[in-house]
């Protein structure tokens, strides 16, 4: 068994660069019935690149601080990645706290994104 | 979008969270009835298998006191399994500062009973 976490790792390494060059190469990583909740609203095949291009800031740059890999389930290869980091946006100095988890399935020798559920985290 | 599948991950979801987070700060031996054999914890990067091994972790915690933030839920794949992600923010005894968390749950229908689900993964981080 290939192992998860090296996967987890290489997709989040990707995931983020891509995001913070040019979110509009993330389309290929999702197909038309995966699903997105963002901030609680939810979206669903090519609008979730959509709202990633909407979003309202010009640079954005993400700091990933823990990632957790499991099986989603045992009998296939489904995996579950589990990120926390931080986000800064254009000027801002003060970094926000995100949370993301991604349910990846394997298609071919890769993998696309079948569900992804972010928020930012406050709280104090 | 499958609504009949999204309204059931909303319900499930709906009935999880606070029961989770109740029973964890006021019955925590209850806890090991939402765990199967091959249920897998993560906490902050240590991995615990099994029911008894998790709840039995579990109960080492000081008295905590969980509020939840915001939940989200999303049916998986070909399956009736459930993703249920929750941030929020707990005190431990009488710590005075409270931890922010995040927490993602896999949820999946107990074979005997349709409607009742245990927690295939469980994995905590800090934030």
């Amino acid at each position: 068994m290939a192992d998860i976490n090296a996967i987890a790792k290489s997709f989040v390494d990707f995931y983020y660069s891509t995001f913070d060059r040019n979110r509009a190469e993330l389309a290929p990583l999702y197909k038309e019935f995966s699903m997105m909740s963002f901030e609680g609203q939810q979206f669903r095949g090519a609008d979730i690149v959509e709202k990633l291009q909407s979003l309202p800031f010009q640079r954005v740059q993400h700091q990933v601080v823990t990632v957790d890999a499991q099986p989603s389930n045992p009998q296939a290869g489904p995996l579950l990645v589990t990120v926390t980091g931080r986000l800064l946006v254009d000027d801002e100095q003060n970094p926000q706290h995100f949370s993301q988890t991604f349910q990846l399935v394997p298609e071919g020798t890769s993998y696309f994104v079948f569900n992804d559920i972010f928020r930012l985290n406050y709280g104090f | 979008m499958n609504t009949q599948l999204l309204d059931v991950s909303s319900r499930a979801a709906d009935t999880f969270v606070p029961a989770f987070y109740s029973m964890f700060d006021r019955q925590r031996h209850a806890l090991a009835n939402l765990y199967g054999e091959t249920s897998v914890l993560v906490w902050n990067g240590n991995t615990t298998q099994g029911a008894a091994a998790i709840a039995r972790s579990y109960l080492d915690f000081p008295i905590s006191d969980h509020e939840v933030l915001s939940y989200d839920c999303q049916p998986l794949t070909e399956s009736s399994d459930i993703l249920v992600t929750i941030s929020g923010n707990v005190r431990y005894g009488d710590e005075q500062r409270r931890k922010l968390f995040h927490q993602s749950f896999v949820l999946r229908q107990r074979p005997e009973s349709k409607g009742n689900y245990f927690i295939v993964t469980d994995t905590f981080r800090f934030v």
